[in-house]
């Protein structure tokens, strides 16, 4: 686990604060691969899951959809490599499929979280007063429902269906991150060159923008790689459920649904196969993001994962 | 002591009015009500106005959540649309389910998370640590309800056997009743065990570099009694705080588990009361499933105000 490594002190001291940024993304995939060997194998699942989300049509051999009545229940073979469904769908294209689903459920919810947890965050944080304690309180209630409970209510108000559960998540996430924003922006807010700003005449907007933003945007990122992985899970069991992406869009959470269960008595791989993609990715996710959140802030260990 | 009790009970008023506010807005917004539901899918009634009316659904928003939150304080919580019934009947019956799985789950989940999360440290770098460590790691990944279809499934295909699902009541018959539950909570346990795990991990190997075990050690106590005596009895103080951040957790996965085990919860009666429009059903389990939270958050923070006096003086 991330949370155990200490960080040589040469290396915490090359490695600080923004992570230098400037050095570069090969920089930051060398330094992840010599001190974080298991954050370089999550970044890899990852990048091969954005991979196969992009490239979906070329990987799979078949439509996510293409039925074959003769291939019904087939076991893995050359043709099927992983098996075929109950309509004798080839199981191998659907998991590529859906992988597109989990890829853009998790960019999309958390991208939008992320815009309303830092203009949230930003606005309650900066200017305080009575809006921000009136939308503190409610922050408060909104993260009290524990989040299947709260996404099942408002899927009933949307409607199943991928855009409105990426615009879901993004609320729910987003409530909840605008307290870590709001809560950094405190901070930031604190430090010297924040009066030396306001002294000079800088504008609310600007001080905003070029002071704080910058100074909140690591906490986000590493807000964003929990997020991540949270947000496809929900997504997964609001699907098992019955309430996420409906058929036959190729989620892996609705693969495994209670209706997709008695077709695994006869063709156990149908459980198998996208529990399996749906955990390498999680997987994926969590090791990556932890080791992030050790090169960003190794001050902020393990402090924001549990909710 | 007593202040910052007091302190934390008041806070939880604004709170509740807040709680209450979402819950009841919330579901304002879910298209088609019961009463379209009724005559338009099963023909109930031929007129939708007349229906409304009986039910209450016609006046207007504001008075609707006046009714129902000054219902609170006389115990009524409204009654469901469809059968008529009073929500707190089921509610009774319902409330104390969903608490025993998440509950069990929780027990479940410390009893075999802190002395592995002990050994772990005690052990830091062993091999039995790095087992321990890539199993929390694993089992941090795999969502419950795979874990519950591959259980389901696997056994019933390769040695024809399969767990029991059903329902009996604690009353009716006790020992099916824990049997039953044990392996939905023990698969809520495992996601909750991975990170008690790393956090007694975590802080029995900041504890155990302080200055008063080194002391310890010096005296020539056992190693037993450094272990349980000096460190265990500090490194568990946080934990307690990981541990009410897992309760939403514990009722988010009894929501999947009800549902996957046909267990007559709090999760299940509110995917029930979603599927028939029931506002006044679903605004009751919205409320009581974030009361619960609240409640377990409130026992944590006195928990640990009354261990550790830095908080109280805050």
């Amino acid at each position: 686990m991330a949370d155990e490594i200490v960080l040589r002190p040469s290396v915490a001291a090359s490695v600080p604060f923004p992570l230098r940024w400037a050095r570069g993304f090969w920089a930051f995939v060398v330094t992840m691969f010599r001190y974080k060997p298991l954050g370089f194998a999550g970044f890899v699942i990852v990048v091969v899951l954005m991979f196969t989300a992009i490239f979906a049509d070329f990987i799979a051999p078949y439509e996510y959809n293409d039925t074959n009545r003769h291939d019904q229940f087939a076991p893995p073979s050359l043709k099927h490599p992983i098996g075929a469904d109950h309509l004798g769908r080839d199981l191998f294209s659907r998991i590529v499929h859906g992988s597109r689903i989990s890829v853009s459920i998790g960019f999309g919810a958390v991208a939008g979280a992320m815009c309303i947890a830092i203009s949230l965050g930003l606005l309650t944080g900066y200017y305080g007063g009575w809006l921000d304690k009136i939308i503190q309180r409610f922050v408060d209630g909104w993260m009290t429902f524990p989040g299947i409970v709260i996404a099942l209510a408002m899927v009933a108000i949307a409607g199943p269906g991928l855009w409105p559960l990426i615009i879901i998540l993004g609320l729910l996430f987003g409530i909840r991150g605008s307290r870590v924003v709001r809560g950094q922006v405190l901070a930031v807010m604190a430090r010297p060159h924040i009066e030396v700003a306001r002294s000079v005449g800088v504008s609310d907007l600007r001080l905003m923008a070029v002071h704080v933003f910058p100074n909140v945007l690591p906490l986000v990122i590493i807000l964003a790689t929990i997020e991540i992985p949270l947000a496809i899970t929900i997504e997964a069991s609001l699907s098992f459920l019955g309430f996420g992406i409906p058929p036959p869009a190729p989620s892996w959470g609705r693969m495994l649904s209670a209706e997709a269960r008695q077709h695994m008595l006869m063709a156990p791989w149908l459980g198998i196969a996208p529990g399996l993609a749906l955990s390498l990715t999680i997987f994926g996710w969590n090791m990556f993001g932890d080791a992030l959140r050790d090169l960003l802030d190794p001050a902020m260990r393990g402090s924001l994962g549990e909710r | 002591m007593r202040t910052y009790a007091i302190q934390r009970v008041l806070l939880l008023v604004p709170t509740l009015l807040v709680l209450s506010i979402i819950s009841f807005s919330l579901i304002r917004f879910i298209p088609g009500d019961a009463a379209w539901m009724m005559v338009d899918e099963l023909g109930y009634a031929d007129d939708i106005e007349a229906l409304q009316e009986r039910l209450g659904l016609n006046e207007p928003v504001p008075t609707q959540y006046v009714k129902w939150v000054t219902g609170f304080f006389r115990g009524d919580f409204g009654r469901s649309l469809w059968d008529g019934s009073p929500a707190v009947d089921e509610l009774v019956r319902r409330l104390p389910v969903t608490l025993e799985l998440a509950f069990f789950s929780l027990f479940l989940s410390a009893i075999v998370a802190i002395p592995i999360g002990v050994f772990s440290a005690v052990r830091q770098d062993t091999k039995g640590d790095y087992i321990v460590r890539s199993t929390v790691v694993l089992a941090d990944a795999v969502p419950h309800f795979w874990l519950a279809t591959l259980i389901l499934v696997l056994p019933a295909v390769y040695i024809g056997w399969s767990p029991p699902v059903g329902w009996h009541s604690l009353s009716e018959d006790p020992v099916k009743h824990l049997l039953l539950l044990l392996l939905p909570a023990a698969i809520i346990s495992v996601s909750s065990a991975a990170s008690l795990v790393r956090i007694t991990r975590t802080m029995m190997l900041e504890v155990l570099r302080q200055e008063y075990i080194r002391t310890a050690w010096s005296k020539g106590l056992s190693e037993r009694s450094v272990m349980y005596r000096h460190a265990l009895k500090n490194a568990l103080i946080p934990v307690i705080t990981v541990f009410g951040l897992r309760v939403p957790n514990a009722l988010n996965g009894s929501v999947v588990m009800e549902a996957v085990f046909g267990i007559p919860g709090l999760g299940r009666w509110t995917i029930d009361a979603i599927n028939f429009r029931d506002y006044p059903q679903l605004q009751v389990a919205l409320m009581f499933t974030a009361i619960t939270v609240l409640v377990a958050n409130l026992i944590v923070d006195l928990a640990y105000g009354w261990l550790d006096p830095r908080v109280r003086y805050k």
